[in-house]
């Protein structure tokens, strides 16, 4: 395979957005990012566009708008996952020299409160009432707490950081800080997950422009190599949303595990090597189980991490600069493409307060229902 | 016609259980058990989801397991929850669901029937069958729940 390079990135904020359709928020991204790379419509080759609540055709939808220029338009749904699969989809189409330029746009227009159990829940389950969302994590949190001594202020701690990050991001929906006594004492969703360390669905939407090295001097004077970009799907039967039973016999690695040793070969790099981090947080202790998943310590010790700070902008490993899923929301489709833009704003130093300094390496995570997995690397 | 290949209850999920007839304290959870890895499935599976084998078996499992870990459900679940109060309405009254580990090796996520508090990881759990609403036509439709062993803690 051959290095592909993003050479323009765009952004619609994520938040509420009542009267605004898909179509101007997904058009708004993709144009922001064609301007970031210099590039005219009609020179885009392939697009991909990740989303999970939108109707058929979303991405034709959206980005014919710019003008029928005839290229493949394709959709891609792999639940919270849905943009890393788009993204993975365009590594593979420019990497293997099939095409020279694509663009990945992430959209999406979510309902408010938890999300339609239909989408992913069979009748039986909704019936007896196992479809919430963070069932899973919450009994994965409890027995990380039994196992390892993990303890809520660690986990809450995880959301203050993101909540202070977001501050400095005119992109997150939330933009405001809050204590530890605020996140702890916020209502309990499902024990010990709290209302301020889970993420809202919603709505925005971010686009990437991608090509090759044979055309990336024609657009970018500092483009941004895609170092690694997997997507996975977990093993049986580690992770599971929905989840209804798990084995207690067969110890499969985490998909997460699995995923990051695959972008790590293909990068060339270990964890040790990378300054910035944007991980899923569909709540607090999503985040410190991804810590462990990732490899910034060993499985038990992600509360540990917490304790000295490591994770923080300034700390060994900033993870979540831009204040995470838990301030900027998840419209899922989106989310990993908005990963994708902060991370190049990290690598290319233009993230102001939140700028992690000399930040060279970045790497963005998401996980979700079915146990889909991305991961991408990036270097300057 | 109907009536004579009625079962006595309905069910959320007729793979689920050994039987659709009889006491509720007779019927137990059915799976299916791999003939080549030896792992146990909740329901009828059409492959292993281990080892992808088809050499399966049917199985019943144990009716008493331990408490793997749990969480408290504290909003109304979304869409067409029909617990609590059998009809889906009224007030929503928070409940524990947990993970329980059978000797099968599988651990099974479920309701469990005892207080909020009650929980604590590890503890020992039985399996109890029962009504979790009527249908329409007002058939009972049966669901599987745990509580605890020690009657204390319930």
């Amino acid at each position: 395979m051959r290095p592909v390079y993003i050479v323009g990135v765009g952004i619609h904020k994520f938040g509420r957005f009542e009267d605004k359709p898909y179509t101007q928020m997904g058009l708004e991204a993709a144009s922001m990012a064609l301007a970031d790379a210099n590039m005219p419509w009609r020179d885009v080759q392939q697009a991909y566009c990740g989303r999970m609540y939108l109707p058929a055709t979303t991405g034709l939808r959206v980005l014919g708008q710019l003008g029928r220029t005839g290229i493949s338009i394709i959709d891609v749904e792999a639940a919270c996952a849905s943009g890393g699969a788009a993204l993975a989809q365009a590594c593979m189409a420019i990497g293997s020299g099939a095409k020279d330029t694509a663009m990945v746009l992430g959209v999406e227009k979510m309902p408010r409160g938890f999300m339609d159990p239909r989408q992913l829940y069979e009748d039986w389950q909704i019936a007896t009432g196992l479809s919430q969302n963070p069932i899973p994590w919450a009994i994965r949190a409890r027995r990380h707490m039994y196992e390892h001594g993990t303890t809520v202020e660690q986990i809450a701690r995880i959301s203050v950081k993101n909540h202070k990050n977001s501050v400095h991001n005119p992109y997150a929906m939330y933009q405001k800080e809050f204590s530890l006594e605020q996140v702890l004492n916020s209502p309990l969703v499902n024990d010990p997950i709290n209302l301020l360390s889970i993420c809202a669905p919603n709505e925005g939407a971010a686009a990437i422009v991608l090509c090759s090295g044979d055309v990336a001097h024609k657009y970018s004077d500092a483009p941004i190599e895609v170092a690694g970009c997997s997507h996975k799907v977990a093993l049986y039967t580690h992770f599971s949303v929905p989840l209804y039973t798990q084995s207690a016999k067969v110890t499969n690695p985490h998909v997460t595990q699995l995923t990051a040793a695959e972008v790590y070969a293909q990068a060339g790099i270990g964890p040790e090597d990378v300054d910035v981090m944007e991980v899923q947080d569909t709540d607090a202790f999503c985040e410190l189980e991804a810590y462990e998943h990732i490899g910034l310590c060993p499985i038990g010790e992600g509360g540990r991490l917490v304790d000295d700070g490591d994770t923080q902008i300034g700390g060994r490993i900033p993870v979540n600069t831009s204040g995470g899923l838990i301030s900027k929301g998840e419209p899922v489709g989106a989310s990993h493409v908005g990963q994708i833009f902060e991370l190049v704003s990290q690598l290319r130093g233009r993230a102001g307060a939140r700028q992690v300094e000399g930040a060279k390496v970045g790497l963005a995570h998401v996980i979700g229902a079915g146990g889909n997995c991305a991961i991408t690397v990036l270097k300057r | 016609m109907m009536n004579i290949t009625q079962a006595q209850f309905a069910t959320v999920r007729d793979d689920f259980f050994s039987s659709r007839e009889g006491p509720l304290a007779d019927i137990a959870l059915a799976g299916t058990v791999c003939g080549e890895c030896g792992e146990v499935s909740l329901g009828s599976v059409p492959a292993c989801p281990n080892c992808q084998s088809t050499a399966l078996t049917p199985t019943t499992l144990s009716r008493e397991g331990e408490l793997y870990s749990y969480t408290i459900v504290r909003n109304r679940p979304p869409g067409d929850y029909k617990g609590g109060d059998k009809a889906g309405e009224g007030p929503f009254v928070p409940f524990p669901v947990g993970l329980v580990e059978l000797p099968e090796g599988i651990r099974v996520l479920s309701v469990l029937d005892c207080p909020l508090d009650a929980p604590q990881v590890g503890m020992p759990m039985q399996l109890d069958i029962y009504e979790l609403y009527r249908d329409e036509t007002g058939q009972p439709v049966l669901s599987y729940r745990f509580r605890p062993v020690d009657e204390e803690a319930r």
